[in-house]
């Protein structure tokens, strides 16, 4: 409940963008060097005009520039800033070269975070987040992170903004938001979280997907009767080898689930890896389309991604 | 031969030379420049045109605390070989020592990796922000050529800076009227008009977009350029140099042939190329 105009109203339980919103005016008041950097979206991370104004020079709208936006952060961040750039994950392919050159061929550590980049956001086909992910996952230096709970958002968050050896981008969920522990320090870069041990079948379900992943689990144990084993990534970018290898000992198939086009994404990249081994994986994911105003759930369906869809191709699988 | 440049191990040796010995520092840099880039290859006229300007920059400002960004970074030789890079233009064996644009691992003078077009205004505004924040005190100077300000990035950073930005900034426009091929633009009619009324035309881009402005006609004088450093260091607010620069400057059929000039390539291809471009 909260007194809005005088009225006591139900207002909607927390959303990653409100928790944006806090983390950014709190780290603003806490660290001096911080500045949170924005090329005319503060309204995306949910900055209102008086909270603008209360950040004095920590807040920075650079217009309609996301290729100044990208570069201005990697000079502040080679003079000692610690720089947050926020925007859509739409706006973000307009300065590919600057997160590439600006950015990562300089390592400057800037943290890029995309809001709507799920599938289930902007379903305009000029607003479309889904090729975020795989456009950019593939620019060298540059760490991509995918949080699975508010806490692993608020964790990624600060730890990306205080170090100063990677550029990272940081994909907000689209989902709702959902609690559970997790890490704090994610230095040891490309090193997945074993959520639940089991055998036969690893489901590795990346971000916001990662509820859908949970799902999955707990079907196979109740419909095929035995429990998988569910990893949480964290890096949508880079393969934890070492725990690729160790599946192979009690798993024979692999699921990969990402929201984002899978050309060029997490899965494929994890199919790679066991190309020449008895590992078998499917990827699941959306087709390299343009798709358009389309309804999230019926994409789902006709991608064969519901949990019903994805159990029964299991059962065929192992 | 190298008299002058063979003292030169940093900025500081720099401004310990009178208006005779910098002259004749411009003239080593030149032949440094001609031994590398027709055995080596790089690039030439951006850099033969730049010369009294970098060494006029080193002469008066104070790299590395003073921080100096460079559009694209391929006219940075004459910045190199004032920073302590000299031998990697005069000694032969040394060529492969330094890269053909800014890079930070071979000096603290070099902030960057730069190599793509229109970047400098935009990072160098990065660094005046965090500067700003931290209460630091130092020149931020970017120079930029007037082929890059066809570029979308440095126009949204010049538009940035023109009202976003309250303090030190130093912009050098090093207008010599060419891209690597000829400019295309309505820019480059302002320009021309402002190099044609000496920066006093009232119609000035620059500043539209709320930057203060001079224009310096002689940007391959030393003292000229000098004087013009002197007048705008520790300046609190940003301003655009705009300068006006023979690109290929030194060299004759650089001069006049400054599309074909604008890179070379090591050894006997040079000679091979300028014969097929001529």
């Amino acid at each position: 409940m909260a007194l809005v105009y005088g009225w006591h109203v139900e207002l909607p339980a927390e959303t990653y963008t409100s928790l944006t919103t806090e983390y950014i005016l709190n780290k603003s008041k806490q660290d001096k060097d911080f500045v949170f950097i924005t090329p005319a979206m503060p309204n995306i991370l949910g900055l209102s005009p008086d909270w603008r104004k209360g950040m004095g020079p920590q807040y920075v709208d650079t217009g309609i520039t996301e290729e100044h936006a990208i570069a201005f952060a990697s000079g502040v961040a080679k003079a000692g800033g610690k720089p947050l750039v926020g925007t859509a994950a739409t706006f973000i392919q307009r300065t590919y070269d600057q997160v590439s050159q600006d950015v990562c061929i300089n390592n400057t550590p800037i943290t890029i975070l995309l809001n709507y980049a799920s599938f289930d956001s902007l379903t305009d086909v000029t607003h479309l987040g889904i090729f975020a992910l795989s456009a950019f996952s593939n620019i060298p230096n540059l760490i991509v992170l995918a949080p699975t709970c508010k806490q692993e958002y608020l964790n990624m968050l600060d730890w990306s903004v205080d170090q100063t050896d990677h550029p990272v981008m940081i994909l907000i969920p689209g989902n709702a938001v959902t609690s559970r522990e997790t890490d704090k320090d994610f230095s040891k870069l490309n090193t997945y979280k074993v959520e639940q041990s089991g055998e036969k079948v690893a489901i590795l379900a990346l971000g916001d997907f990662y509820q859908k992943g949970e799902e999955l689990a707990k079907q196979i144990e109740v419909q095929l009767g035995f429990k998988p084993t569910l990893i949480n990534p964290r890096f949508a970018n880079g393969l934890d080898k070492n725990t690729l290898k160790d599946l192979q000992k009690k798993h024979n198939l692999v699921i990969t689930m990402e929201d984002g086009i899978l050309d060029g994404g997490f899965g494929q990249k994890v199919a790679t890896f066991y190309a020449l081994t008895d590992m078998k994986v499917k990827t699941y994911g959306l087709k390299r389309e343009f798709y358009d105003r389309y309804n999230p759930g019926e994409l789902l369906k006709e991608l064969g991604m519901t949990t019903k869809q994805i159990l029964n191709d299991i059962q065929k699988l192992i | 031969m190298y008299d002058i440049l063979k003292t030169i191990n940093n900025p500081q040796d720099v401004k310990k030379l009178n208006t005779e010995q910098l002259n004749i520092l411009a003239e080593d840099i030149r032949e440094a420049l001609f031994n590398r880039l027709t055995k080596f290859g790089g690039h030439f006229g951006p850099n033969f045109g730049i010369v009294e300007t970098e060494i006029a920059m080193h002469y008066v400002f104070d790299s590395p605390k003073d921080k100096f960004v460079f559009d694209v970074s391929h006219q940075s030789y004459p910045h190199k070989m004032l920073t302590g890079r000299k031998a990697g233009y005069i000694e032969d064996e040394h060529f492969i020592e330094d890269s053909g644009y800014t890079n930070p691992d071979e000096s603290e003078h070099d902030l960057f990796n730069v190599g793509h077009t229109s970047t400098s205004v935009s990072l160098a505004t990065g660094l005046v922000k965090a500067r700003d924040l931290k209460g630091e005190k130092y020149n931020v100077v970017a120079l930029i050529g007037d082929g890059s300000l066809s570029g979308g990035e440095a126009l949204e950073g010049l538009d940035f800076a023109g009202s976003e930005i309250h303090s030190n900034l130093i912009i050098i426009v090093n207008d010599n009227q060419q891209s690597i091929a000829e400019v295309h633009g309505g820019i480059y009619k302002n320009l021309d008009k402002l190099r044609a009324t000496k920066g006093t035309d009232p119609c000035n881009f620059f500043k539209t977009l709320g930057l203060d402005y001079i224009y310096e006609e002689n940007g391959n004088d030393i003292q000229a350029m000098i004087k013009v450093f002197e007048r705008v260091k520790n300046i609190d607010h940003p301003v655009v140099v705009h300068i006006n620069t023979q690109k290929g400057k030194g060299y004759k059929l650089a001069e006049e042939n400054r599309e074909a000039w604008h890179w070379c390539m090591g050894g006997m291809w040079n000679f091979l190329q300028k014969l097929i471009l001529l």
